[in-house]
């Protein structure tokens, strides 16, 4: 009965369903994004929009822009991955949460946060002036091409401290023992056995921190200096001043085109990185060998206070502030929570995050789970291999104009989806870990006890891989969480999350109040991220 | 054959029933008699919309469905995304700057209210008609009188190397005061618009994406000068103790943004929809605006609160031709961005 086996097919391969699912949701709005580059001509559009010297320039900055971003991301995260990989300290859970902060905290709230640190009037300049007796602030990097540098590195460094330390963890401690025993110095061990076996984990960090700070808007915008632009701002001013719906295309397709470039660097390296994750060993961290450590430890711990952690404290006291008409004065107080939680629609807005935040991250963990399964499988050719990383390259703001072109209607529905595929890839690499690193024979046993391959998913992988799908969802609940773009560009009368209601305070003479709503996100997102941690037992 | 006839009046009952509750269905979903489409501050919470729309819900008896797009830009957008078959019945946030961009695409339809004969001549946005202008405010630097002791008087002072990195301008790409402000020194500069903006770039310390973060940079005490409007001023006066944040007055005289709302061209409701257009020049309308949109109503004799009193009128208004404006942006951004 040849007619039956594509059905049973579906049945034994839930992929199957879910890949072409999972692909209309992103190819879907993709195409339709495009679309209008068709409108008078492919080659003419792209002509046209190759021919203006902005649009080169553009790309000259975000491209230039986002290496030297990613460049110092690498510089400040790597000593913080070897503390979480190598040593055992107080505080060490608080160092790893703060990779919930690029994820978690949205973008403008981090602009805000610089402002209120290292700008002009700044707790930093105020204190240095103070200190130094100076009359003018002495930091003064803040507008500038280094402000834009060092807003992003600050702000990604989380993301290479976690993803090398991860591997670091895991390297093999034994190749190390082998180099020493044969005599080798600590500094030829870490160069040339160290070193290459976390390579790979920080190609991929930074080609990761490379995409978020290319994709940037406001960061770059508010301190780039006057007039910068990246292709990002080029595609805004097309699709929203000059109503060319063909240009903003050509700029999304080759905006598209680069990412595509920094994935395909990204998907080389994780795979190398997760072929060493195969023999990996994990060795317990130690405490610190020799004071000279300690110290340096220790300074790197004042370095982040001071550098990273100063900004969000910033926002934290700022969300404190009652302010009255003179600025500068401080009057703590409650009061901007209280007609934060008093405002109407706020209960509505904290559920509906909710909602959005748990049906997101469903169809992320779920999509990452069948792809982790899938791909520990395929051994076929590199594009089903980068068709999952996919959406790590294509903007949200891109995807909720194509669910828009779509459907005709802005629908809470394409939101969800937009969120969904923006999330699943750092899913798909938290579930990857577990199901690459699972034992295959407890699979192999269950299909030989006579286990379908679904019913051998579902009752081993799936428990199997349980904790790290939990890491997965909550990953992509926070994502969800503090989202607003996909809403800013298709916002849905009546529906209200957090995020948005945050972007609106901001937007109206309300600053103290959004950062009190910045609080409560973060919050609520650092909470399960911190859940998921301890769960983990990643200390 | 006695059965057929109860069978058939079933069917017919049924069928009935179904076809109750199909139109039912369908006029419970054009129960909103009215569809306007606004940007995003006309219809928060503390915009305009929750004081004006029930009122003209319970004067008319004509209900509405507000949809909130985005900002202007993306009203405008999803008007003419939607043209071949519109979904709404008013835009309302067009403003001078947009408004050849609606005209081109043919989204708009003509209409006179009765009261636009009250409407000073020099706020009249179209002739035709097809946008009605509701309430208008003049562009102007703000000044943060603690942090700056002289102010600057003109839009050529604002260049002088005493004003170095103390003004936040927003970007002309993603904002609407930021493009009013290209548009500012396109009528005073003309021709030497480039060479202006290369002299005023020492000046700008940044750009920001919209004014919401621009302004917040101002009044976080980043800068000292900013670009927004004369009734900015008012707002101060009114939640805050007067007197420390001042719109300047320059000789250079000052551009007014007017914003105006229009009838979608084959509009589903146009009756209601002229309705709401004469509503929107009524005294309860009108008086709604200067509290909750920060703007000058367009209809002459309504009192203004008393904050209103710290927001100067200018003695010169500017007027800028929108459709040029693109030229313009792309001479200053050229300036900014030459090495």
């Amino acid at each position: 009965m040849p007619s039956k086996a594509p059905l049973r097919r579906l049945a034994v391969h839930p992929g199957a369903v879910l890949f072409p699912a999972f692909g209309l949701l992103l190819l879907v709005p993709l195409a339709a994004a495009f679309f209008p580059l068709f409108d008078g001509g492919v080659f003419r559009n792209l002509a046209r929009a190759f021919s203006e010297p902005r649009f080169v320039r553009s790309f000259g900055y975000g491209i230039s822009q986002a290496a030297a971003s990613a460049t110092l991301a690498a510089l400040v995260g790597l000593p913080g991955a070897f503390l979480l990989a190598k040593r055992r300290f107080p505080g060490k859970k608080i160092l790893s949460a703060l990779s919930a902060v690029p994820f978690c905290v949205p973008p403008l709230i981090i602009a805000i946060g610089f402002v209120l640190y290292y700008g002009r009037e700044g707790f930093l300049n105020r204190a240095l002036m103070s200190v130094f007796g100076l009359s003018e602030p002495p930091l003064q990097f803040l507008y500038s091409f280094s402000g834009v540098v060092l807003a992003h590195g600050f702000y990604n460094f989380p993301v290479v401290m976690r993803l090398v330390g991860d591997a670091w963890a895991t390297a093999p401690g034994r190749h190390e023992d082998a180099a020493r025993l044969l005599g080798a110095s600590e500094r030829r061990v870490f160069l040339t056995v160290t070193l290459p076996s976390i390579l790979p984990a920080l190609g991929a960090a930074m080609s990761l921190v490379f995409l978020m700070c290319f994709y940037s808007f406001v960061i770059v915008l508010l301190f780039g200096g006057p007039g910068v632009g990246t292709p990002e701002v080029e595609l805004y001013r097309a699709a929203r001043f000059d109503f060319d719906r063909p240009l903003a295309s050509a700029f999304a397709l080759a905006e598209t085109m680069v990412a595509m470039l920094v994935l395909y660097a990204y998907g080389t390296f994780e795979r190398h990185a997760a072929g060493d994750r195969r023999e990996a060993e994990r060795s317990d961290p130690t405490g610190f060998r020799s004071s000279g450590g300690l110290l340096m430890a220790l300074l790197y711990g004042a370095f982040i206070l001071v550098c990273f952690v100063g900004p969000l404290a910033s926002i934290v006291v700022e969300s404190l502030t009652v302010r009255t008409a003179a600025r500068g004065a401080w009057n703590p107080g409650l009061g901007n929570y209280v007609s934060l939680f008093a405002r109407r629609g706020f209960s509505s807005a904290a559920l509906n995050t909710l909602l959005l935040g748990l049906s997101s991250a469903a169809l992320a963990a779920a999509t990452g789970f069948t792809f982790s399964v899938a791909l520990k499988r395929s051994t076929s050719s590199i594009l089903s291999k980068l068709l999952p990383l996919l959406p790590l390259g294509v903007s949200s703001v891109v995807l909720a104009y194509g669910w828009n072109a779509v459907l005709g209607t802005p629908s809470v529905f394409a939101i969800a989806a937009v969120q969904a595929v923006s999330a699943y890839p750092f899913a798909l690499r938290a579930i990857q870990s577990s199901v690459g690193l699972a034992d295959e024979r407890y699979v192999e046993a269950a299909r030989l006890l006579g286990s379908t391959r679904l019913g051998a998913a579902l009752r081993v992988r799936l428990p199997m891989a349980a904790p790290s799908i939990a890491s997965g969802f909550a990953l992509a609940f926070a994502m969800s969480a503090g989202d607003a773009n996909a809403i800013i560009a298709a916002p849905v009368s009546g529906f209200e999350t957090l995020a948005l209601l945050l972007y609106r305070l901001a937007g109206a003479y309300r600053l103290n109040e959004a950062c009190a709503a910045a609080v409560v996100l973060a919050a609520g997102t650092g909470f399960v991220f911190f859940w998921k941690d301890a769960r983990d037992g990643l200390a | 054959m006695s059965t057929r006839p109860v069978i058939f009046k079933m069917t017919i009952a049924v069928l009935f029933t179904a076809l109750v509750a199909f139109t039912s269905s369908c006029v419970q979903k054009n129960d909103a008699q009215l569809v306007i489409y606004a940007y995003d501050s006309f219809a928060s919470e503390w915009g305009p919309a929750p004081i004006v729309i029930p009122a003209f819900e319970k004067a008319t008896g004509i209900k509405v469905e507000l949809v909130v797009p985005g900002d202007a830009g993306q009203v405008l957008a999803r008007a003419i995304d939607e043209k071949k078959a519109p979904v709404a019945d008013i835009l309302i946030g067009i403003d001078g700057n947009l408004l050849p961009k609606a005209l081109s695409a043919g989204v708009l339809a003509a209409y006179k209210p009765e009261e636009s004969k009250t409407i000073p001549a020099d706020l009249i946005l179209d002739g035709e008609w097809r946008l009605t202008p509701y309430d208008w405010s003049s562009f102007a630097i703000i000044w943060d009188s603690e942090k700056l002791a002289v102010p600057p008087e003109s839009l050529e002072d604002l260049t002088k190397p005493e004003y170095a990195r103390k003004l936040i301008l927003m970007d002309p790409r993603t904002s609407t005061p930021g493009l009013g402000f290209v548009a500012w020194t396109a009528s005073v500069y003309g021709d030497g618009l480039a060479d202006y903006w290369k002299r005023l770039k020492p000046s700008i310390l940044t750009m920001s994406p919209g004014w919401d973060t621009g302004y917040g940079l101002f009044t976080t005490g980043e800068a000292p000068l900013v670009i927004s409007y004369t009734t900015s001023a008012a707002y101060h006066a009114e939640y805050e103790t007067a007197g420390r944040y001042r719109a300047l007055e320059f000789s250079d005289g000052h551009p007014v943004q007017i914003e105006g709302a229009g009838i979608v061209a084959k509009a589903r409701h146009r009756k209601a929809a002229e309705a709401f257009i004469d509503f929107m020049l009524t005294h309860e309308f009108q008086s709604a605006l200067p509290l909750t949109n920060w703007m000058y109503p367009v209809m002459p004799g309504i009192a203004l609160p008393a904050s209103y009193s710290a927001a100067p009128e200018p003695a010169k208004t500017l007027t800028a031709s929108g459709a040029e404006l693109d030229g313009a942006v792309k001479k200053a951004l050229d300036a900014l961005q030459a090495p």
